[in-house]
């Protein structure tokens, strides 16, 4: 027998084996720039199998070299993305107007407003100073007589379980639990998925949405449907992914989003849940450190008028700020069975406009 | 890896074995080197290589593992007949210096496993070295084969090192008897035939376990995750089925990779895995599963105690006493030796009564055996005892009642697994195996085997990129 007939697929897996290496390698410096090899032991063809993942094959036109921040840049999004969106929302409001300009300002003075605000909440004084040390608003604070309608601040209330009627949730793999065992799946409406990013949530080509056995994507939802509160939670799985400015500034983004499509809406911008102790101590990326700063940062969009902070880690966590270890398995989700404490705390901290 | 079978409970560094740094750089070379070095050397290459990858999966006990190993062979050397002066001498006091060695050298490897094992089970932060439980137990088997005078002592270093280091067993298995491996040390002879067919049980083996056991893997992990008071009662139903597919996946996948590796090698072929869920009865699934540890305890516990030559009531006694220790052996908390204990019980009740209506009837026994097992792998999978009685009250719901159940779980998890738990129990029906066994030179199964490669390179090269298996939240 001829030596080659006795290993057909020690053949074939080596010949394999060499084109997609091959593939890989041409591609490096390409459309597979992105996929460096953990060590240099990474067998070179893995590239060619991530970027398969992501839709990136050797054919695939090379995006990174249409892009303005370069290869390096941790980026998730590209500059294309925002302008995107900054447009989306200049069409749909309809004012030509530089509307990006106004959702700029209303974060200026969201910002600014946040300062006075007495909202309780657990941050170290490092944020605190970081946080004030960003802002570079202009100073101008309104007084309580001639406070136009649009200042007026709510305080928090109790409500009852028919407030959810017309509530809108969004969030990630939590939120997702919430809708599967918080017990509001009757009442409230729930846009969710598992590893939703900020990044994610307006963009055109992630249609997450679900209804009637058609996927929709954010913007024609909310378009479609006029709620009465929408809850946001999103933060953890940005942790890996861009700094913490780049984060706030496209959460704020689209937060302004959301208020643009939802007028009358009242917003939450809910904290991030912490991860539990273990985690927090051996993560170097999945910590509370990471989720306190992005925390500080959402805050800042409150104006306790239309869009509110609430954290729920009040409810969740023990006294070192950790998620409380025996109420979750894999230290990032809550067990269903509490999923009732995050409702209760929603009841506690509802707003009620007169 | 999502690896929840027999090394999950040992700090088995996941990223090296197993990986495609090890697939594509490591076992290459290793195999270009073996093949062409001269016989002679053969065993040293086994050895180093298999203590660099030991020592870089986890290199806090490397000098544990060099530290057995060269005590064991000196216990070995030690309990090999010695010229004597006259035939009386020999009875006398060889006898007597043969087998003071050898207690010792068998407390020496018992207390060390002993004292493992209890130690994490106590304080899980102490993990268990690497294997120690194969390694031990393969030391042991060396020891009473030469002190029973069925295996000669082995005079190089090298080779005994090979024989118990060598590195597709060091994790998981298979235990391989010393005499097995010798033929393959001593006269191995690396042809390409023989690295084809081992090669393709290496493909089979990494996709029963990246493809089948580490999917179904999530499902487990998304059970604990609502924690098993809130999961409805079909879904701990599943639950229970899906861990029993991928405790078999996950454990014979493994096995038949170390398998095939030998096997490219020249090492003898061991089997350790036969259809088990094929069984008719319990005592049949536990010849079929996992069948080197199997004949360890049959050859080195339950004969030397009598086996069943001594009467009823003794034959239940060794059977119990073989089931206690193999639950033992498999981790230190309570529920392994309950789980140990319900087999041993359960074997009893066929050897004594239930067996003869198990043979007559044909569907009925496998209803049993399916039915009876996965209960069983729950006592196994849970460590702790309020949480396993939490899980036996929703498979069983009038036992109590759930909290926050969402009774929606079931089609969720359903949807997301049906096609893998499918392929699983498919991948279990004995003809399939038959099927493929008379035609593994088929162009058409190579091609497949082929792809098949492919895909699981391709799932563990993603795994791989995210640190985080589970990191989507």
């Amino acid at each position: 027998m001829k030596w080659w007939k006795q290993c057909p697929l020690l053949i074939i897996l080596a010949i394999s084996g060499i084109i997609f290496t091959i593939i890989s390698a041409v591609n490096l410096n390409g459309v597979y720039r992105e996929y460096e090899g953990k060590t240099f032991l990474t067998p070179v063809m893995t590239a060619f199998f991530q970027g398969v993942k992501e839709g990136n094959y050797p054919w695939s036109a090379d995006k990174a070299l249409t892009r303005e921040d370069g290869p390096g840049e941790e980026r998730p999004d590209d500059k294309t993305d925002q302008e995107e969106l900054a447009q989306d929302i200049v069409a749909e409001t309809g004012s030509e107007t530089a509307a990006l300009q106004d959702v700029e300002e209303e974060s200026a003075q969201n910002a600014d407003e946040n300062e006075i605000s007495e909202q309780e909440s657990v941050i170290d004084e490092e944020n605190q100073d970081r946080e004030s040390g960003d802002s570079s608003f202009e100073e101008t604070e309104p007084t309580e007589e001639n406070m136009p309608e649009e200042d007026v601040t709510y305080e928090f209330v109790r409500v009852e379980e028919d407030y959810f009627d017309d509530a809108l949730f969004i969030g990630d793999s939590r939120t997702q639990g919430l809708f599967e065992y918080g017990g509001m799946e009757e009442r409230a409406t729930f846009y969710c998925k598992t590893s939703l990013t900020i990044y994610d949530l307006f963009k055109k080509d992630k249609a997450f949405i679900k209804k009637d056995g058609e996927s929709m994507t954010l913007t024609q939802a909310l378009t479609e449907r006029q709620f009465g509160k929408i809850y946001l939670m999103v933060g953890i799985n940005e942790l890996g992914t861009g700094t913490p400015e780049y984060f706030f500034e496209e959460y704020a983004k689209a937060v302004y989003k959301i208020r643009e499509l939802q007028p009358d809406a009242i917003i939450f911008v809910e904290g991030i849940m912490r991860v539990a102790s273990q985690k927090n101590a051996s993560d170097p990326i999945f910590n509370n450190t990471g989720i306190n700063i992005r925390n500080v940062e959402i805050e800042t969009l409150a104006d306790n008028h239309s869009i509110f902070y609430i954290d729920v880690n009040e409810a969740v966590c023990d006294e070192n700020g950790n998620l409380h270890d025996d109420w979750t398995f894999d230290q990032i989700h809550l067990k269903a069975r509490y999923y009732e404490i995050w409702k209760e705390f929603l009841l506690d901290h509802g707003i009620v406009r007169k | 890896m999502a690896g929840i079978g027999i090394e999950n409970l040992e700090s088995f560094n996941t990223l090296v074995f197993g990986s495609l740094e090890f697939l594509f750089w490591y076992l290459p070379v290793f195999l270009v080197l073996y093949a062409i070095v001269h016989e002679k050397y053969k065993s040293y290459v086994l050895f180093v290589c298999s203590i660099i990858l030991y020592g870089a999966g986890d290199v806090r006990y490397v000098l544990l593992l060099l530290g057995m190993t060269v005590v064991n062979y000196l216990f070995g050397r030690s309990m090999e007949e010695k010229p004597v002066i006259s035939e009386f001498m020999r009875n006398k006091w060889e006898n007597r210096r043969k087998k003071k060695w050898f207690i010792a050298a068998v407390c020496c490897n018992v207390i060390l496993l002993l004292f493992f094992k209890v130690v994490n089970a106590f304080d899980e932060s102490w993990l268990l070295p690497v294997g120690i439980s194969f390694y031990t137990f393969k030391s042991l088997s060396y020891l009473i084969d030469v002190y029973r005078l069925e295996a000669d002592a082995e005079h190089s270093f090298a080779r005994f090192g090979a024989y118990l280091c060598m590195f597709p067993q060091i994790v998981s298995g298979p235990i391989m008897r010393y005499n097995d491996a010798l033929k393959g040390l001593r006269f191995g002879m690396m042809s390409l035939g023989g690295v084809e067919e081992g090669l393709k049980k290496v493909v089979l083996g990494l996709c029963g376990k990246v493809l089948i056991a580490d999917r179904l893997g999530i499902l487990w992990n998304d059970i604990q995750m609502i924690g098993f008071e809130s999961i409805s009662t079909p879904l701990a139903w599943l639950g229970m089925i899906s861990y029993s597919l991928q405790l078999y996946f996950d454990f014979a996948g493994y096995s038949l990779i170390a398998i095939g590796i030998c096997e490219m090698i020249d090492l003898p072929v061991i089997q350790n895995f036969d259809q088990p869920y094929s069984s008719r009865s319990v005592s049949e699934f536990y010849r079929r599963w996992h069948m080197t540890l199997g004949s360890w305890f049959k050859d080195y516990v339950y004969i030397p105690l009598g086996g069943n030559r001594r009467g009823d009531g003794r034959t239940v006694l060794n059977l119990l006493i073989v089931w206690v220790l193999t639950g033992f052996w498999h981790g230190g908390s309570v529920n392994f030796v309950i789980w140990g204990l319900i087999l041993g019980l359960l074997i009893v009740l066929e050897k004594l009564w239930l067996g003869k209506y198990l043979a007559k009837f044909k569907i009925l026994s496998h209803i049993y055996v399916l039915l009876v097992i996965p209960l069983t792998w729950v006592v196994f999978a849970i460590t702790s005892l309020p949480d396993l009685g939490m899980y036996f009250s929703r498979l069983f719901p009038f036992f109590g009642t759930g909290t926050a159940v969402n009774d929606g779980d079931f089609a969720k998890e359903l949807g997301i697994f049906a096609p893998t738990l499918v392929l699983a129990v498919f991948c279990c029906i004995p003809a399939v195996g038959r099927w493929y066994e008379k035609h593994r030179r088929n162009a058409g199964v190579i091609i497949l085997l082929a792809v098949l490669f492919w895909i699981a390179v391709y799932q563990m090269a993603n795994a791989g990129n995210n640190p985080f298996m589970y990191a989507n939240f």
